[in-house]
């Protein structure tokens, strides 16, 4: 028996020894980690790529911004100002763009030049490269022909000199400059990227090992060109990739070349936390310094919390939660039904018993924090009394109204349930109209509301682009109905009319102006039933200062500070 | 007894065949389209049909499938829809952590297993024998991610012995959490498996002969009775073995811990279908190699096992 015992004390000591061999081999415990000056940001999910030109998710987009820089940038209040152009010319038809370059650097230390930001976006614009923003360089002359290899150049990107390139729209846009903002734009280093391609520096890089060349076709070199990106960053950005170990964290350090403002942390890592409850627990734990966002089960707890609730910021995102009314479907033809239902819902109760606070109070479509813009719309008043009068009017006029009404949300989120529910009760309690619950899985959820098929359904936009264009022209429009982004098949020529002609607008305060009556237009035919304008809450440790993050995503880290705890 | 492995490793084709087929079968009653969840909420058909094409979506699926096959088997499981990435890439990359995590979980069980369970078969109903059956219950009752968070909880919150969830850089004491979380079923069912198998040889004639003989009770126990009472012992360990290899999606999920099953899971999540296919074919491959080995494993520990 002694020499049982002997064995689990063994085992006992092991494992404590193997404890204390860990916090020693760690450097110290993290308040000594914070003070070395690596700033630790979360992320949820791996980054699926940091190639600039195939970023689409917000989470790549985050760290890619640290690395690269397109011409121009957001600054803190959503204004478009320079980045890698110091300033830019529009004519005055506003189809030609030309853009002066500055002194700027990548990080291997070799100058950018206007031959640089051509071959980047003709990078893009290589089906080769597998992009899916070949789209941000649609009004771009000659970006078509380019792509479809019917043209050597894309002849609207011209280098006037080392510094000064030309851009040559096909047709005045106002979102140019917001779409040269995207990652897709960024300028890259065609040094780095082409090494790669010609397969030297990926041979020694990568674990692949080559297979013999039996298929002449075979596409490993291409994907090991294709991933040059997990080895090496291509940028001018504060930052410049020290490591990126897959799903578990990217790491990056202070480029000594660039421009700007140079970093004030030594290190900067992106841990990979997948779980909502453990990037919660490491947060307190010490172990990260910025958490974004807060799990919604975790706000109340942390408003509550005497310290956490110090370190809480809010984000008013440019997005909106609203449930869709398939307007060409019964019993939604009818203005006067989709108004009852408006009116039929308390959707305050929604922010404050289902939200918690988290959000605010939809009033239109779109968000308050849209910059430059005024909304002329307000919420629809909660008034049963009201909403019942209006169907009884509708059904007068000849409104069919179903015994029963589908109305679907997507499975696995238990708010959209919830919501679902609390409108299905109210729409009953009040309109008398039994609301038929669906939940169905995400991917044939989209592919039914593209189809039209459910007569309401709930969705949700985040802004592309803070430009109201964003959210009418694309989610409303009648020509983008179904598929391309209206699901709520929405048509009223007045509304379309002001949309387009907003599109054609080149005076910012009157564009607004046309935006601003055309979401009043759809919110009196109740397109939707809008629920809340999105917030979205950060956690940042009180020694971090100058962290700063809008709707378009956080600022460089460059400026961010570590204090002593 | 090569004769065996050989017959063995043929009985693998068809596994493996099936296998590969019911999984691709499921891609293709699964609602949605994966190159569409993989673009986003509005995506560019023509890149849309571009990669459906590449991934060869436009073709009969029975064509789709034998192709799969073709290319599987000489080493290429396609690329990432999502990262670009070739799917045996990721697989090497995240192998080497589930190894070594399931290898650590397997030490901890056994380690403490077995010996609770001889301890436990030795002193039966006595308050040691029923505190380690009720903590092996206990072990085995409780969810895998209700005991990874206790223990975050107790060793990086409150006590911060250990410094967080993570890969870290290799570091042991990363792996402590996350091993004996995974290793606490396996480390149960071990207990439980050798106190009463041991129990069963306990009561064997050849036992009570030895004894009669003067030998001494730890003897009778280690070299005689726990040498029998072994074999369903491996069993266990191996059937254990091959499913923790296979990827604790759970566990590496909370440790956040890069192996296979979290990229199982983020590959589900993002609807990655080529990745998604390449893990589960992998895993497959795992779970029967492992299978296969413990099963000729038993030739050399019990001699009296014929291999027919």
């Amino acid at each position: 028996m002694k020499r049982f015992s002997s064995i689990v004390a063994l085992f006992v000591v092991a494992l404590v020894a193997l404890a204390g061999c860990g916090t020693s081999t760690d450097g110290g415990t993290p308040t000594e980690q914070t003070r070395s000056g690596t700033l630790r940001v979360a992320i949820g999910q791996d980054a699926p790529t940091l190639d600039p030109a195939r970023v689409t998710d917000t989470t790549s987009h985050e760290v890619t911004k640290q690395m690269y820089e397109g011409l121009v940038a957001y600054d803190k209040e959503l204004n478009i100002v320079a980045s890698l152009a110091s300033s830019w010319d529009i004519s005055p038809d506003g189809t030609l763009y030309t853009f002066h370059l500055r002194d700027a650097k990548f990080a291997t230390g070799d100058p950018v030049t206007a031959n640089d930001v051509k071959w980047s976006f003709e990078r893009v614009l290589n089906p080769a490269t597998k992009s899916e923003r070949t789209w941000i360089f649609d009004e771009v002359a000659g970006a078509f022909d380019y792509t479809a290899g019917k043209a050597q150049e894309v002849t609207g990107i011209v280098v006037k000199d080392d510094k000064t390139v030309e851009i040559k729209l096909t047709e005045y846009s106002p979102i140019f400059l917001h779409k040269m903002t995207y990652s897709a734009a960024y300028i890259v280093n065609r040094k780095i990227i082409e090494s790669y391609d010609n397969n030297e520096a990926a041979e020694e890089k990568t674990e692949i090992p080559a297979k013999e060349g039996k298929e002449p076709e075979k596409t490993e070199s291409q994907l090991k060109s294709g991933l040059w990106h997990s080895y090496e960053s291509a940028g001018t950005g504060p930052f410049k990739l020290q490591e990126w170990k897959k799903d578990q964290k990217v790491v990056l350090i202070p480029n000594d070349n660039y421009w700007g403002q140079k970093s004030m942390v030594e290190t900067l890592v992106f841990p990979v936390i997948k779980d909502d409850t453990i990037r919660m627990q490491e947060y307190q734990a010490g172990n990260i310094d910025v958490l974004y966002p807060i799990p919604d089960a975790d706000f109340e707890r942390v408003k509550n919390d005497p310290q956490l609730s110090t370190e809480i910021s809010q984000v008013k995102d440019l997005a909106i939660y609203y449930i869709g009314f398939q307007n060409k479907l019964e019993p939604f033809t009818n203005k006067k039904v989709r108004q009852a239902f408006n009116m039929a819902v308390n959707r305050q109760d929604i922010v404050d018993k289902i939200f918690k606070g988290r959000h605010t109070l939809a009033t239109g479509i779109i968000p308050p924090s849209m910059p430059n813009y005024k909304s002329l719309t307000d919420a629809y008043p909660y008034d049963p009394t009201k909403a019942k009068q209006l169907l009884e009017e509708a059904i007068k006029e000849g409104a069919k109204v179903p015994s029963k009404v589908v109305f679907a949300f997507n499975q696995g989120n238990v708010t959209h349930k919830n919501i679902a529910e609390f409108i299905q009760e109210q729409i009953k309690g009040n309109l008398g109209i039994d609301l038929q619950l669906e939940s169905v899985e995400w991917a044939t959820y989209l592919k039914r509301i593209d189809d039209g098929a459910f007569p309401m359904f709930r969705l949700g936009w985040v802004a592309d682009y803070p430009d109201p264009d964003n959210f009418l022209w694309v989610l409303l429009d009648s020509s983008n109905a179904g598929p391309k982004g209206g699901g709520a098949f929405y048509s009223n020529p007045n509304f379309d009319k002001l949309v387009r002609d907003a599109k054609k607008e080149k005076d910012n305060e009157k564009r607004m102006g046309l935006y601003a009556e055309a979401e009043k237009i759809a919110m009196e035919d109740a397109c939707w039933m809008p629920i809340v304008f999105q917030n979205s809450w950060t956690l940042v440790k009180p020694n971090v200062s100058g962290y700063f993050r809008n709707a378009m995503g956080p600022m460089m880290y460059n400026t961010v500070k570590i204090g002593p705890k | 007894m090569i004769q065996y492995a050989l017959k063995r490793i043929l009985y693998l084709i068809p596994v493996f065949i099936g296998v590969t087929f019911f999984t691709f079968l499921i891609f293709l009653v699964v609602p949605g389209d994966p190159v569409r969840l993989a673009l986003g909420q509005h995506p560019n058909p023509e890149l849309q049909q571009k990669i459906e094409h590449e991934l060869g979506m436009d073709l009969p699926w029975y064509i789709r499938y034998f192709r799969y096959i073709g290319k599987a088997v000489q080493g290429d499981l396609g690329t990432s829809i999502r990262t670009g990435e070739p799917v045996t890439k990721i697989i090497l990359d995240r192998f080497p952590a589930t190894l070594t995590l399931t290898v650590a979980a397997m030490v901890f069980a056994i380690i403490v297993g077995l010996p609770a369970g001889i301890f436990s078969a030795t002193k039966q109903y006595s308050w040691i024998d029923n505190t380690f059956m009720v903590m092996a219950l206990v072990g085995i009752s409780m969810p895998v991610f209700v005991l990874g968070l206790i223990l975050l909880l107790i060793f990086v919150s409150f006590l911060h012995i250990v410094p967080g969830t993570g890969y870290g850089d290799g570091q042991l004491i990363y792996m402590l959490l996350p091993a004996i979380t995974l290793g606490t079923i396996p480390m149960a069912i071990i207990s439980r498996m050798t106190r009463s198998s041991l129990l069963e040889v306990m009561g064997s004639d050849y036992i009570r002969t030895a004894r009669a003989k003067g030998i001494k009770e730890k003897s009778v126990i280690l070299k005689h009775a726990f040498k029998n009472a072994f074999i369903p012992v491996v069993t266990v360990i191996g059937n254990n073995f091959a499913s923790l290899m296979a990827g604790a999606i759970i566990t590496e999920r909370v440790f956040n811990w890069p192996g296979i099953g979290s990229a199982t899971i983020s590959a589900i999540e993002q609807r990655d279908l080529p990745v998604v296919m390449g893990l589960v074919f992998f895993i497959a491959v795992i779970f029967v190699i492992v299978n296969l080995i413990v099963d000729i494993s038993y030739i050399f520990i019990d001699p009296r096992i014929k291999l027919e």
